[in-house]
């Protein structure tokens, strides 16, 4: 018994090794970090699906010259895991890593990449503590601060002609962000503050849609993913809330409706979302691509597309030098798909504003834009 | 179940023990009620004053912060008043201790009430809670038949089966998948897909709730046969077959992963079922509550004239269901045959099976049902949420509050249970949300989903077996009254027919006379068998005097040849697993093994090698210490503990928190000295754990370990108090703390270990952190293993053995329990600060207790337990898995990588099983809505999370002992004269 346990092992180490010793001819590797376990596993599909169009792009792009590979690993949305993740694609040899998604993946993979000289460029981290985490200027991130993003909530929802807004938000980094930052910048009443934890079988939308509309609210403001999001939505129209809705863009997005059985519920909403930069080739070309590919709704898909094409860019740009720099010159005034880009010297972007979109019966358009500078304005 | 009545059982031990408790000495020496008395009442004084006055000890010791103080404070006062309630339980008469009991869920949630309100009243704050009934009412049973949809099943696993059933989440998400199987098949979708036309269509969803029945009934049978039946068979503990069938629930989820993805569907039986005008409408009154403002409002206000709550008709649906299943299987297991047969297993197996009921098939009709009503609840849960694989685990650890409430194994408890639990939860909301309001914690509502646990925490803490117990002894009481009231009317019935019969003593003397006389020949004949058998005894004893003794010589030499081979066995060195020289070599070579794995390992250059190394070292000591903490209090002491997360997250947290500098809400400690107050903390927490869980039964015990760790990750969520690393106090999470050394070794030994190591630039950080985790190790392995060899080791042993006898032989159980307890604690907690200065950060999630608990746990069990070798095996086991798997992972991405052809290999039968294989069963609608443009592609990591329960459940079938098993401790045979042996063996 304990012989034969002892053979299996001895021969399953030769077959590794025998397998290891195998490998054919190099090419340039991006490495992707992905939570496809874990409580957003759910969003996987769609950032894998961004992924393989953006990859498709750049080996388009640099035809010839560059041959590209991602490589997918998964860092769940825990950090352990995304370390882990993060030393296996080091370990084959990955140049840029894309990602990671949960705060707490991207924290942990960094002090693991920075050591090893990699850059990381997240597509969507939004904690504040990355700002100043000690990552030696090897993090980035596409995804604007959420602190900014609550200012043009606030701006948004004072245009509505709100006076007592209900804020519903998620336990989690992105969702207590947005939610304590609108708070603390809304000078007004704010008749009723609850939190959820967005995993299904954790929440009960119908009770948080009576809690707005028993509290007597005139508005909901909505930090949410898009599954819990819809649900919400729907469970206010079926409490028979004709309140403004707000929300962020977790469900700024035309395909948001996708998430509805009952799609009339959204008429009205109101959402914000990273503003796209002046010609947005880039992002009509990535939303046709990725309807092309059959990909699956998600959040954070134009912002997976941007990390993985500035990385693309970075290592063409300078093969062999520091990446770090590489990164940080492709990534000023970068015209991407989920906005224009600038990375501040923490590896934050600098937004551009938001845009302002609405949904009119089932129809999304995005009329209106906020800056930082010029406040709200009609594009 | 009517159990008969022992009253002699009852009284039989209570004089002597009266005796030895009495004549008290001093004060210390009088009955521990009355300390607990005082003490209880000097909490609630302490408390309130401080609450109220900014007095009392809290206040005056000035160690905490005011922030610290606020929150102690209500919590003292409600310690304070669950002992006090818990004295008044112990000491009331018994006739009313089970109403008390039964009525303990209401006194804990006003004693809650009661402390919301001092602490509001004293800290000046005001508080409206609105209650809506409607939406309480009914979100309540919302919640009550979600958590049912989990907890019929395993309640009725643990009453028949006696193990925790981990894999019933799974059951009812397969349930869920059946019902979209159903809904994509050609034949269904068009109902599904036809537009809305103001008619509710009954006919996908009566098909997928019969058909998930049966499919998922047929499915826990399959794996009760596959699995379970083994255990049964070599008699496993249930704690072999609770881990076993957490394996099964890694399978089960592994595979639903790859087939159907990590992303969300939505069953739609009908359009019509989903609008949002599908609701029916309750009036609703709405009850306002205001906390902390005793002067000026009422305390309570009713207003009628708020909206009606919708309730909509897949949840009206849902609770029908799930109460109508729960009611349909009581009247099972009470009314036919089966539920009898099935009552009479869960009682006594042997005693079932010797009146003839086959016990095997009870068995599979049990895992049939519980599965079935799991896969039941999966189909109409699905009208309602959306699905994917990760909804069963929300649903499960509530499941265990409410069968441990509901005492485990009773069906009527979890009904009951799971009322209790989803009104809670549903009325908790509103509460959390006002109190939340009042006192700048907006996130509090998120609280709400561990409700059921510190509910369920302190329930027990009052009633150690659970509320199903106490009804189950009123209801005894009852029948018992009843049937002696009844008895008494029979009586005098039966005396007063009796009387005209009594007159007729013309008839009994007859009668009377023939007993006599029957009752003398008992006597002859009894007499007579008596010397049938003595003389039958003595002919035989002559017999074997006179066996021929060519017989006896020939059984002589057989005796001298086995003796023989007995000698030349003795002076082989018997190397085995189970001696500590076998064990020993078998660690060696399994230890070298898997370091030529880590050393085969992929890298590209030396320094990501160098990296490499030093975290799967790293990673190995936290693992290796979390295993140890674990292997101490199930391994070793016998309580299975399922909160290792808990003590390690502990550890984790406070080293955070204290050493994140001041400027970003810190306490800018030193790590050193953080640590050290880390480990103090836990191993106080866990020596006082001992106390009110000392009495819980085993299960119960790990319910509430794993509770502990539940409301540890929501309170990083959502208490401010838990959060540092930024000037924000919005921002979860807790980063920016210094690590130990890190300057001096940046400074010095980096470089020189660089050049040593040949990186040609200074050593990472985590190189130091690898040497620190690996001293750890070692030093806690080296004193833990001189600690178990000392008499104390020896004590512990005989705890897990057996309870009774050791506290017999005069060991204070309590005492040693928490001294084991809080050395487990405390190394959890060296364990945590390692991990915390790994990451870098924390966050609510590295403490996952379904991810992070039970692999912890597989170590443990694949390891071997009570063996520390095989701990430290099976954390370098479960770390090597990691990596394999996230090189096959990662090799999917490159040609150029190892394992490519592999993977490809692997994609390509998985697309022929899915497509050509499965596709005789679902459509291709259903393979396309998961993949994209119908490519199937295997999910490795979820490939990984299936290997890793085969993995956990083979090891366990094949050997319940793991790798290294425990070296069993006896004393050594002397070495006696074979004679000896001979004659011993012929005498038998």
């Amino acid at each position: 018994m304990k012989l034969r346990g002892l053979f299996g092992l001895l021969v399953m180490t030769v077959a590794v090794s025998l397998l290891m010793a195998c490998g054919g001819a190099s090419s340039v590797k991006i490495g992707m970090l992905s939570p496809q376990t874990g409580p957003i596993a759910q969003f996987a599909p769609g950032f894998a699906s961004a992924g393989s169009v953006g990859l498709a792009s750049i080996n388009e792009v640099y035809d010839g010259n560059f041959e590209f590979e991602l490589i997918t690993a998964d860092s769940g949305c825990d950090s352990t895991t995304a370390a882990t993740a993060a030393q296996t694609l080091i370990d084959s040899g990955v140049l840029v890593i894309v990602g990671a998604a949960c705060s707490g993946a991207s924290t942990a993979a960094i002090a693991v990449a920075a050591p090893a000289g990699v850059p990381m460029i997240s597509y969507a981290s939004t904690a504040p503590a990355l700002t100043t985490a000690d990552d030696n200027g090897y993090f980035f991130r596409i995804v604007p601060s959420d602190a900014q993003q609550a200012v043009a909530l606030t701006d948004v929802a004072s245009a509505a002609g709100v006076k007592n807004p209900a804020v519903l938000y998620m336990t989690n980094d992105y969702g207590a962000g947005l939610g304590d930052n609108f708070i603390s910048n809304w000078s007004g009443e704010i008749c009723t503050k609850a939190a959820y934890d967005p995993a299904e079988g954790k929440y009960d939308a119908s009770a948080l849609a009576q809690a707005v509309v028993s509290g007597g609210c005139d508005s909901v403001l909505l930090m949410s993913y898009s599954t819990d999001g819809a649900s919400i939505v729907e469970a206010l129209s079926a409490q028979g809330f004709e309140g403004v809705m707000i929300g962020a863009d977790g469900i700024a997005d035309a395909n948001f409706t996708g998430d509805f059985t009952d799609a009339s519920a959204v008429d009205g909403l109101i959402a914000t979302r990273p503003r796209p930069g002046k010609d947005s080739v880039a992002k009509s070309k990535f939303e046709s691509a990725y309807a092309a590919a059959d990909g699956k709704d998600g959040i954070y898909t134009h912002e997976t597309y941007d990390a993985i094409k500035i990385a693309a860019a970075a290592i063409a740009s300078d093969p062999d030098g520091d990446l770090r720099v590489a990164v940080a010159k492709i990534g000023t005034n970068y015209d991407g798909a989920s906005g224009n880009h600038t990375f501040d010297a923490n590896g934050d972007v600098i937004g551009t504003g938001y845009e302002v979109c609405q949904f009119t019966g089932t129809n999304f358009s995005c009329p209106r834009v906020w800056s930082a500078d010029g406040g709200l304005a009609t594009k | 179940m009517a159990r008969p009545y022992h009253p002699k059982r009852e009284v039989s031990f209570g004089p002597s023990r009266l005796v030895l408790n009495t004549a008290p000495r001093h004060w210390l020496a009088r009955p521990g009620w009355l300390r607990a008395l005082v003490l209880a009442l000097f909490l609630l004084v302490d408390g309130y004053i401080g609450l109220i006055h900014g007095l009392g000890t809290i206040v005056w010791s000035g160690l905490f912060t005011s922030q610290l103080e606020w929150l102690l404070l209500p919590i003292e006062v409600m310690v304070g008043a669950l002992l006090l309630l818990r004295i008044i339980l112990s000491q009331v008469r018994a006739s009313w201790k089970s109403t008390l009991i039964v009525l303990t869920p209401i006194l804990v949630v006003l004693i809650s009430f009661v402390v919301l309100e001092l602490l509001l009243t004293g800290s000046g704050r005001k508080a409206t809670i609105k209650f809506n009934l409607s939406s309480v009412g009914l979100s309540g049973l919302y919640w009550s038949a979600a958590y049912l949809s989990v907890a019929v099943g395993l309640t009725l696993t643990y009453k028949v089966q006696r193990f925790a059933n981990f894999a019933q989440a799974e059951m009812v998400l397969f349930g869920s998948y059946i019902a979209l199987l159903l809904m994509w098949s050609n034949r269904f979708f068009p109902i599904s897909d036809s537009p809305s036309d103001g008619i509710l269509n009954w006919e996908l969803l009566l098909w997928a709730g019969v058909s998930a029945f049966v499919i998922t009934g047929a499915l826990g049978f399959a794996i009760d046969r596959v699995v379970y039946k083994r255990f049964r068979a070599k008699m496993g503990t249930p704690q072999v077959m609770m881990i076993a069938s957490l394996g099964v629930s890694m399978i089960l989820r592994g595979l639903l992963y790859m087939r159907f993805g990590a992303g969300t569907f939505r069953f739609v039986p009908d359009r019509d079922w989903r609008l949002t005008t599908s609701t029916i409408k309750f009036p609703a009154e709405q009850v306002t509550l205001h906390l902390g403002d005793a002067g000026n409002q009422p305390l309570m206000e009713m207003a009628t004239s708020v909206s009606p709550y919708a309730f909509a008709y897949s949840k009206f649906t849902f609770v029908i269901g799930m109460f109508a299943i729960a009611i349909l299987l009581l009247f099972l297991l009470h009314r036919t045959r089966f539920g009898r047969q099935m009552r009479a297993v869960a009682d006594n197996p042997d005693l079932a099976a010797s009146s003839g009921i086959h016990v095997e098939r009870v068995h599979g009709g049990t895992a049939f049902l519980s599965s079935g009503i799991a896969g039941f609840a999966g189909a109409l849960i699905a009208a309602i949420l959306p699905i994917n694989p990760e909804l069963g685990l929300s649903l499960l650890l509530p499941a265990f509050a409410v069968i441990v409430l509901g005492t485990i194994g009773s069906v009527p408890g979890a009904i009951i249970g799971a009322l209790i639990v989803g009104l809670l939860r549903a009325a908790s909301e509103p509460v959390l949300i006002g109190v939340g309001d009042a006192l700048d914690r907006p996130s509090a509502s998120g609280f709400a989903q561990v409700v059921p646990f510190v509910f369920l925490v302190g329930l027990l803490l009052l009633a150690p077996r659970g509320i199903g117990f106490a009804l189950q002894n009123w209801n005894i009481d009852r029948i018992k009254k009843q049937r002696l009231s009844r008895q008494n009317a029979h009586y005098a019935s039966r005396v007063k027919l009796l009387i005209p019969i009594g007159r007729l003593p013309v008839v009994t003397a007859p009668l009377r006379g023939f007993f006599e006389r029957a009752n003398h020949r008992r006597e002859i004949i009894l007499d007579w068998l008596t010397n049938a058998l003595s003389l039958f005894w003595a002919a035989r004893i002559n017999y074997l005097a006179k066996l021929p003794s060519k017989a006896k010589v020939l059984s002589n030499r057989i005796v001298e040849t086995r003796n023989l081979s007995h000698i030349r066995h003795r002076h082989l060195p018997r190397i085995d697993r189970e001696t500590e020289r076998g064990s020993w070599i078998l660690f060696a070579i399994l230890f070298l093994v898997l370091a030529a794995i880590v050393f085969m390992l992929p890298s590209v250059s030396s320094l990501t090698k160098t990296l490499q190394v030093a975290r799967i070292v790293t990673l190995v000591g936290i693992f290796g210490l979390a295993s140890f903490s674990l292997n101490l209090h199930t391994g070793i002491t016998g309580m299975t503990n399922f909160g290792v997360i808990f003590f390690v997250g502990i550890g984790a947290v406070v080293v955070g928190l204290l050493s994140t500098p001041v400027a970003l809400n810190g306490y800018g400690w030193s790590p050193w000295t953080a640590t050290l107050i880390a480990v103090g903390i836990s191993a106080t927490l866990g020596w006082l754990l001992a106390y009110p869980t000392a009495r819980l039964r085993m299960d119960y015990f790990a319910i509430v370990t794993i509770s502990l760790g539940e409301m540890l990750r929501i309170s990083l969520q959502a208490e401010p108090l838990m959060r540092a690393g930024s000037t924000l106090t919005s921002a979860i999470g807790i980063s920016q703390y210094p690590r130990p050394l890190e300057s001096w070794w940046e400074n010095g030994p980096a470089h020189r270990i660089g050049d040593l190591l040949g990186l040609h630039v200074a050593a990472p950080y985590v190189v130091l952190l690898a040497m620190l985790a690996a001293t750890t190790l070692i030093a806690v392995w080296f004193l833990l293993n001189t600690l178990l060899a000392s008499p104390w080791g020896r004590i512990l042993r005989s705890i897990r053995e057996d309870e009774v006898v050791s506290q017999h032989h005069g060991h204070n159980i309590l005492i040693h329990k928490a001294a084991s307890l809080a050395l487990g604690a405390a190394i959890a907690a060296l364990a945590g600060a390692l991990w915390a200065w790994l990451n870098t950060s924390i966050w609510p999630d590295f403490m996952n207790p379904v991810r992070t608990t039970f692999l912890i746990w597989a170590a443990f069990i694949v390891g071997g337990r009570g063996n520390n070798r095989g701990m430290i095996i099976g954390a370098f086991l479960i770390v090597i898995v990691e990596f394999i798997f996230n090189v096959l992972v990662v090799s999917r991405g490159s040609s150029s990588l190892p394992f490519h052809g592999l993977t490809s290999l692997m994609d390509s039968i998985f697309s022929w099983l899915v497509t050509s294989i499965g596709g005789l069963v679902w459509s291709i609608r259903s393979i396309e809505a998961v993949f994209p443009n119908g490519d199937v592609e295997l999910s490795l990591t979820h490939l990984k999370l299936a290997l890793i329960g085969m993995v956990i459940v083979g090891g366990l079938v094949s050997s319940s002992k793991g790798l290294l098993p425990e070296i069993p401790r006896r004393p050594k045979h002397p070495p006696g004269p074979p004679e000896d042996t001979s004659e011993r063996k012929e005498a038998a």
